[in-house]
């Protein structure tokens, strides 16, 4: 700041003077006093310069002040006079009564505000001549002066200045480090009258924020009594930029009760819904609201009712989910999202969310399904697999992969090869595993005895290498152990056999092998879509039908894909063998039947 | 005549009554009335667990306060030394080891009062490692020991916990719902468990919390834990951890509690190796595993750890550890003594 103290741009100096002089730092003293004495220094900066300096020494030397006060610059005498608010004691009286009757105008209005900050009341006299038709270049003193006065009729003759489109800014400049309780109810009126973009309107807040916060608390409370819709309506932006006071929530509702403007209602009810306002205590008058004409105004009670704590918000909100505004069905979900799935109606929240499930919008239909999976469970998976089966069988992968994540969040674990086989993909396989595999998928191109012969009854003798994440010992030797056949189920709703979870630890530098038998009534052609992670060779009905190797990459998802490949079901048994191998990271295979539209086949498992 | 305590340790002295043959051996008449029926236990395993015990209850080896250790981890310590006599079914306040424990207990609820619940030493960086490990100790404590402010003492360093939990539902180095890791989780859900069978409330949404933050560090591919979601390396000490906590949580049948288990098999035998890295605590939990695993899978273990413990044993009872011989020498007896079983926790 002592450095900014020497800027050549006079706001930079100005600023670095207020910090200065705010914060008494008392090693620029010399600095400062020696700016205040720089005649090449504007007057001005210079008045700024003395104005600090009086803060730093936190007084005024008795003997060298007066020559500010009678210095032939008139800026250097406003500023002296500035001072003489603050300090000088009894003895400044003297020289006040010299700066009020003082040739230049704008000397005696900065006078009268000193003189007035001292004598209250008592300053009326001289306040009142001053102030009665202030130019717009005095009105920031004036006000000033009028407001520690603070009668009724200085207070009378502030408003009206306040009012006064040309004073405005300036009588607000000279008010905002002001703290009055008397000020309170003169700026809530001026701010109903106020646009929200006006300049001003940040001025009056900030001096609204000046102010002690229990007067303010109190000042809005019989604000509020007023109960005219502008003054409703600018008490509730006030609450909610200002206090958030949960005692002003009472008022606040009172006088909302008679509110038709939407503006008013809004604000109202954007005050009242903040957590901090005990929402819970306004409950009634945001499910009132519910049944308001305004689209806008019922999602908004819906996001105050969200924040509420001691209420079923499914009871309250059921008829909000058929309501013929987006915007409100939308709120409703995301409120209902909000909640705990304690509160849902179990076994029925299919039902329940009848409207949104089958909603023209695609954003209300995937909220309907996040909070199917949200609250939902397994009591109400038969229901929601019977609503959202079209889906799973439907070409709409967007849609298909939201509904199956919803119906998987609440299947029973054993039913969600159903949602699975639904959708076109192999769920149900036996798994082998695993064989050594290495850093350069070796193993692939090896002969394992399930490839000669399947035989689920078998076990073989199998190594692996103690490798996670890519990292081996050198110590590290491969260990035999025995591998057997075993049942493995899909239970990723996206179709993914997940390899590493099916075969023992550690699924790095692995070969494993799954088969799948499917049924189908008739021969047909269909489509089938192949892809893994890192490596598969698949062999339909006997006959190799796909081999892909991802580049490996450590680490790193390595996805392998084979797609549209034709082949024919024939009447009776199918069968698929997958070999699947991996170095690191994840490990998995997924296969899916279509027809060639697109839509899932229908078949079944042994 | 002593005691047994409430809860699941009555039960089990009661099963292990019933497997009592007629005549007990005279050197088992000197012990605890509740050391019977362990039938698993060699007399090497046994004569190594009272040559500890006799370690720890040295003139010398414990502090005059009733602490014991003096390397900066003097409550967790004290912690596991005081957990190394009640396994053995020694009962505050009663018989040979009576005192000692009674000014362990003493010393863990002083440093409760004086630190306004807090157990764990304030200027070590493990302190919360230390306050939940007190809280498991004097959990396991109630309803053995006398004080009558040791139940207070568990409130409060209990609430502590509960206020401590961050959003993902796990713990770590402050006191302060901040940040999370596997290790620090598992410290304060099993620490929670325990207080909860020792009757402090526990709510079942922290517990459900903590278990899924515990699940979410498994790895996908070989079902080994880590230390954070998504970060770092499987290990055998973290997956150790975590397996104990899920089946502690009542999720042994979990699939991801068998595939931790199945990671803990699979790994491979350097796991038994004496210079194993931090030894003492991954086959604190390593063994709990195996023991509440079932069976086969323990037979499996014991013998393998039990042999190599043995063989670390120094001459005069203790065991090194990393933080220190009563480091070692508890945590070798605890690992030691799992067949035991009148610790709670230890109970199938």
């Amino acid at each position: 700041m002592l450095q900014q103290l020497e800027a050549k741009g006079w706001l930079q100096r100005a600023e670095a003077l207020h910090y200065l002089g705010q914060h008494r730092i008392e090693e620029a003293a010399d600095a400062v006093r020696a700016l205040l004495h720089d005649e090449n220094a504007t007057p001005w900066i210079r008045g700024r310069a003395l104005l600090a300096l009086a803060q730093i020494e936190n007084g005024v030397a008795p003997g060298k002040f007066g020559k500010w006060v009678a210095h032939d610059l008139a800026a250097l005498r406003i500023a002296a006079a500035e001072v003489l608010e603050l300090h000088g004691g009894t003895p400044a009286e003297t020289w006040i009564d010299i700066l009020l009757k003082d040739q230049d105008e704008a000397v005696r209005y900065q006078a009268a505000a000193t003189h007035a900050r001292r004598k209250q009341e008592a300053a009326w006299a001289v306040v009142d001549p001053l102030t009665r038709a202030p130019s717009p270049r005095h009105a920031r003193t004036s006000a000033r002066a009028l407001a520690f006065v603070g009668s009724e009729a200085a207070l009378q003759r502030l408003a009206k200045q306040l009012r006064s489109p040309d004073q405005t800014r300036e009588s607000l400049r000279g008010l905002i480090d002001q703290q009055n309780a008397a000020l309170i109810p003169l700026l809530l009126n001026l701010l109903s009258d106020l646009d929200p973009e006006d300049l001003s309107y940040g001025t009056v807040l900030t001096t609204l924020q000046n102010q002690e916060s229990q007067q303010v608390i109190a000042g809005l409370a019989t604000f509020l009594k007023k109960g005219d819709e502008k003054s409703v309506c600018t008490g509730a932006s006030v609450i909610t930029v200002l206090t958030r006071s949960p005692e002003l929530g009472t008022p606040l509702r009172e006088a909302l009760v008679n509110a038709r403007e939407i503006k008013t209602i809004k604000a109202g009810m954007i005050a009242l819904g903040a957590s901090v306002m005990k929402p819970d205590e306004h409950h009634e008058l945001f499910t009132k609201h519910l049944n308001h004409e305004n689209s806008e105004i019922r999602s908004l009670a819906i996001r105050c009712l969200a924040h509420c704590r001691n209420i079923n918000h499914y009871e309250v909100l059921a008829k909000s989910l058929a309501d013929e505004a987006l915007e409100v069905v939308h709120a409703a979900l995301s409120a209902l999202l909000r909640q705990p799935a304690i509160d849902a109606p179990k076994g029925r929240l299919v039902h329940y969310l009848q409207e949104p499930l089958s909603n023209s919008d695609e954003t209300v239909r995937a909220l309907a399904y996040d909070l199917l999976a949200h609250a939902g469970g397994e009591a109400d998976f038969r229901p929601a697999m019977a609503a959202l089966a079209n889906l799973l069988r439907g070409t709409d992968d967007e849609l298909r992969g939201a509904a199956a994540k919803a119906l998987g969040a609440i299947a029973p674990p054993n039913q969600i090869g159903e949602v699975v086989q639904t959708q076109g993909y192999l769920a149900k396989w036996m798994v082998l595993g695993t064989f050594l595999n290495d850093d350069k998928h070796s193993a692939f191109h090896v002969i394992h005895e399930p490839e000669k012969k399947i035989d689920f009854e078998a076990s073989y003798l199998a190594k692996y290498i103690w490798v996670v994440q890519g990292r081996r010992r050198k110590e590290d030797e491969p260990i035999e152990r025995e591998v057997q056949w075993a049942e493995g189920m899909v239970d990723q709703t996206d179709g993914r056999l997940i390899m590493s979870a099916q075969l023992p630890p550690p699924g790095s530098f692995a070969v494993g092998y799954a088969v799948a038998d499917i049924q189908v009534d008739a021969e047909r052609e269909v489509v089938l879509d192949i892809d893994g992670d890192d490596a598969f060779r698949v062999w339909f009905n006997g006959k190799q039908i796909s081999e892909e190797i991802a580049e490996f990459q450590s680490r790193q998802d390595c996805v392998a894909q084979d797609n549209d490949l034709k082949i024919k079901l024939k009447a009776g048994s199918n069968r698929f063998i997958v070999k699947s191998a991996n170095i690191d990271h994840r490990w998995w295979v997924r296969l899916r039947l279509t027809d060639s539209n697109g839509f899932p086949i229908h078949f079944t498992t042994p | 005549m002593t005691t047994p305590p409430l809860r699941k340790t009555l039960i089990a002295a009661l099963s292990a009554a019933s497997l009592l043959t007629a005549s007990l051996p005279l050197a088992q008449a000197q012990e605890p009335a509740q050391a019977v029926g362990v039938a698993r236990l060699t007399p090497e395993v046994r004569t190594s667990i009272r040559r500890g015990l006799e370690y720890l209850a040295k003139d010398g080896v414990q502090n005059p306060n009733g602490s014991w250790g003096g390397s900066g981890n003097v409550v967790a310590e004290t912690s596991v030394g005081l957990m190394a006599f009640m396994l053995k079914g020694y009962v505050p306040g009663r018989g040979n080891y009576g005192r000692i424990m009674d000014k362990a207990i003493s010393f863990l609820i002083n440093k409760g009062r004086e630190q306004r619940g807090f157990l764990g030493t304030p200027s070590n960086h493990a302190g919360m490692y230390e306050h939940g490990l007190a809280v498991l100790a004097l959990s396991e404590a109630w309803g053995q020991s006398k004080n009558p402010r040791l139940k207070t003492t568990l409130r409060r360093a209990v609430d502590i916990i509960l206020r401590a939990q961050n959003s993902e539902g796990g713990w770590r180095y402050n006191p302060e719902p901040s940040d999370a890791d596997l290790s620090m989780t598992v410290m304060h859900l099993v620490a929670l468990n325990s207080a909860r069978e020792a009757g402090i409330s526990v709510p079942d949404v922290t517990i459900e919390k903590a278990t899924k933050y515990v699940l979410s560090c498994q790895d996908e591919t070989s079902g080994g834990f880590r230390y954070q979601p998504g970060g770092g390396e499987a290990g055998f000490a973290r997956t150790a951890a975590g397996v104990m906590s899920l089946i502690m949580c009542g999720q042994r049948r979990h699939k991801a509690t068998q595939r931790g288990l199945a990671f803990l098999k699979a790994y491979p035998e350097r796991k038994f190796a004496k210079n194993y890295p931090r030894f003492h605590y991954s086959h604190y939990y390593a063994v709990q595993a195996m023991y509440q695993a079932g069976e086969t899978d323990f037979q499996a273990w014991y013998p393998k750890i039990s042999a190599t413990i043995l063989s670390k044993q120094e001459q005069d009872g203790s065991w090194n550890g990393a933080h220190g011989k009563v480091y070692g020498t508890g945590f070798s007896i605890l690992i030691l003594g799992v067949p035991y079983r009148y610790l709670p926790i230890y109970q199938r």
